[in-house]
């Protein structure tokens, strides 16, 4: 059984002069623009399509870790934001089974105005959590985060950037998502809080059914990942065993060709 | 872990309490200055109306105070709410967060600080030694009708204004003209019930086109009216306000639906 199913599924951006970008996206928005999501010509008023993701068909089995790898603009981050439900397709369509917990950036909704505590229950609820249960599991977090009491209740412009990171992922010391979706994050704070969320991270892998991380640490990929996507141009280049992909893909980084996709 | 209506509506609670405490935690005097800064307005318009240079209308800084507090309340909650999908353009695309609730908290942080300019108006009320009447309970009628519009008008403008920033711009210049054309300054019973259009023969009934084509019409003459005179609201003049009210959220929340994909693309 498949968590994520994507059949033929795409998304399109605009680019050129922001006056034109800015125009074509109020046309497409109204109608007015056919062109749009369909074929993919008709440049508008010096606004050219881009499909970052297109034509993308994938199947996630239960119980696999998925790792998805590529040049700059090869459009990973654009995927991970389709399955996690921020954009939706204009193109194909999209099914992921059980709850998302998207992990793309770190120190999401944390404000620097907000003490470390008040913070936790903004970035709580953003995951579904009510006060009460934040209130609970209140020294779990903090323990996890390796912040103190007088740190939680100071505002966090005064934290150092480990230790706003530190908080930011720090709730994932309570959450079990199923489907958990990770952006090339994890990368931060000490050596201590590296181990100690890598740690963390196996736990949520284990009991999560399906996990995606996309990463340019093309190692971490195949030793963490059984399962990889690479990605140029919006499109699949090959999608696998990790080993395999991540090496096709590390050989075609070190041996550039003339022909090469250029996206 | 909760789900569906009730996550977003414990989203937006929360969203709305983050964006008071950012205010409060930074300042000193925290809440309060949402007391002082309706308070240092209506002071500052008896002292230059009230004393400076006399005004026909008796008690007009009260007059002019019963407007200036639901017209600030608008002016601030919708400029807010226009801005809240760019002012949180890192959440929105961090996260599958209900863009509703980001809209919604914008404007419900700025309806709760507003909410604290009733208050002042009412003490300005016994200042001027008018007698707190059983119209006073019509008040929260208008405020329900103001808190709609808002709501509505956020909505419509805060996709719009990812698209085209020039919506900042001419939704700025529009509220000053809008401002003129309400029953704020002047009240609507010195408005002639009707003018001829000049250089033309054609008749304008201009109180009736007060009334129903400006929302804010029945909005300051229902809180007016019973603060000032002890009367309850102009009703023709609160349905139309209503009517608008029902229009903005209808066409607002549609409009959003639809923009507010294309809108979260731009960042």
């Amino acid at each position: 059984m498949s968590v994520i199913r994507c059949d033929d599924l795409g998304i399109c951006f605009f680019r050129g002069q922001p006056r034109a970008v800015a125009w074509h996206g109020v046309k497409t928005a109204l109608g007015l623009n056919p062109s749009a999501p369909a074929a993919g010509t008709g440049p508008a008023m010096g606004a050219s399509e881009l499909w970052a993701v297109r034509h993308v068909d994938l199947e996630v089995p239960a119980g696999s870790c998925l790792g998805i790898c590529g040049p700059n603009g090869a459009g990973k981050t654009t995927l991970m934001r389709l399955i996690s439900g921020i954009y939706k397709p204009d193109e194909g369509s999209l099914a992921v089974a059980g709850k998302t917990s998207a992990l793309l950036s770190l120190g999401i909704g944390i404000s620097s105005a907000l003490t470390g505590r008040e913070n936790l229950r903004v970035v709580g609820a953003l995951h579904g959590l009510s006060r009460a249960e934040i209130r609970d599991r209140y020294v779990e977090i903090r323990e996890f985060a390796g912040l103190d009491e007088p740190t939680m209740n100071t505002p966090v412009r005064f934290y150092s950037s480990g230790m706003r990171t530190r908080l930011g992922f720090a709730i994932y010391a309570v959450l079990t998502p199923e489907v958990l979706l990770i952006d090339e994050v994890l990368a931060v704070g000490d050596a201590s809080f590296r181990q100690k969320s890598a740690a963390r991270l196996d736990q949520l892998r284990e009991r999560a059914r399906c996990v995606v991380i996309s990463s340019h640490n093309l190692g971490f990929l195949k030793d963490t990942c059984d399962k990889a996507l690479w990605l140029d141009g919006g499109k699949i280049v090959a999608y696998g065993d990790s080993a395999e992909v991540v090496d096709g893909y590390e050989a075609s980084t070190r041996a550039p060709e003339p022909e090469s996709a250029g996206g | 872990m909760s789900s569906g209506w009730a996550f977003d509506a414990a989203l937006t609670w929360r969203l709305t309490i983050a964006a008071l405490q950012r205010f409060t935690t930074q300042r000193v005097l925290s809440w309060a200055w949402w007391i002082l800064e309706p308070l240092i307005l209506i002071t500052v318009y008896a002292i230059v109306i009230g004393f400076i240079r006399r005004h026909p209308i008796p008690d007009y800084p009260l007059f002019l105070a019963c407007a200036l507090i639901p017209w600030r309340w608008y002016t601030v909650a919708t400029t807010r709410g226009a801005n809240a999908l760019l002012s949180n353009a890192g959440l929105l695309t961090a996260t599958p967060v209900n863009r509703e609730s980001v809209v919604l908290s914008e404007v419900a942080a700025a309806t709760i600080e507003a909410l604290l300019g009733i208050p002042v108006l009412l003490g300005f009320m016994l200042y001027y030694g008018e007698e707190p009447t059983r119209a006073l309970l019509w008040l929260p009628l208008p405020l329900i009708v103001l808190a709609a519009l808002t709501s509505g008008v956020s909505f419509l403008l805060s996709p719009v204004n990812v698209l085209l920033r020039d919506t900042t711009n001419s939704y700025a210049a529009s509220l000053r003209v809008l401002w003129f054309l309400s029953p704020g300054l002047y009240a609507l019973r010195e408005i002639p019930e009707s003018a001829t259009l000049p250089g033309t023969s054609i008749e304008l009934p201009l109180q009736t086109m007060l009334i129903w084509l400006n929302p804010f019409t029945g909005i300051i003459e229902g809180v007016r009216r019973p603060i000032v005179d002890g009367l309850p609201p102009h009703w023709p003049a609160l349905l139309a306000s209503a009517i608008w009210a029902l229009v903005a959220i209808l066409v607002g929340r549609r409009v959003f639906r639809r923009l507010a994909d294309s809108a979260i693309r731009m960042f």
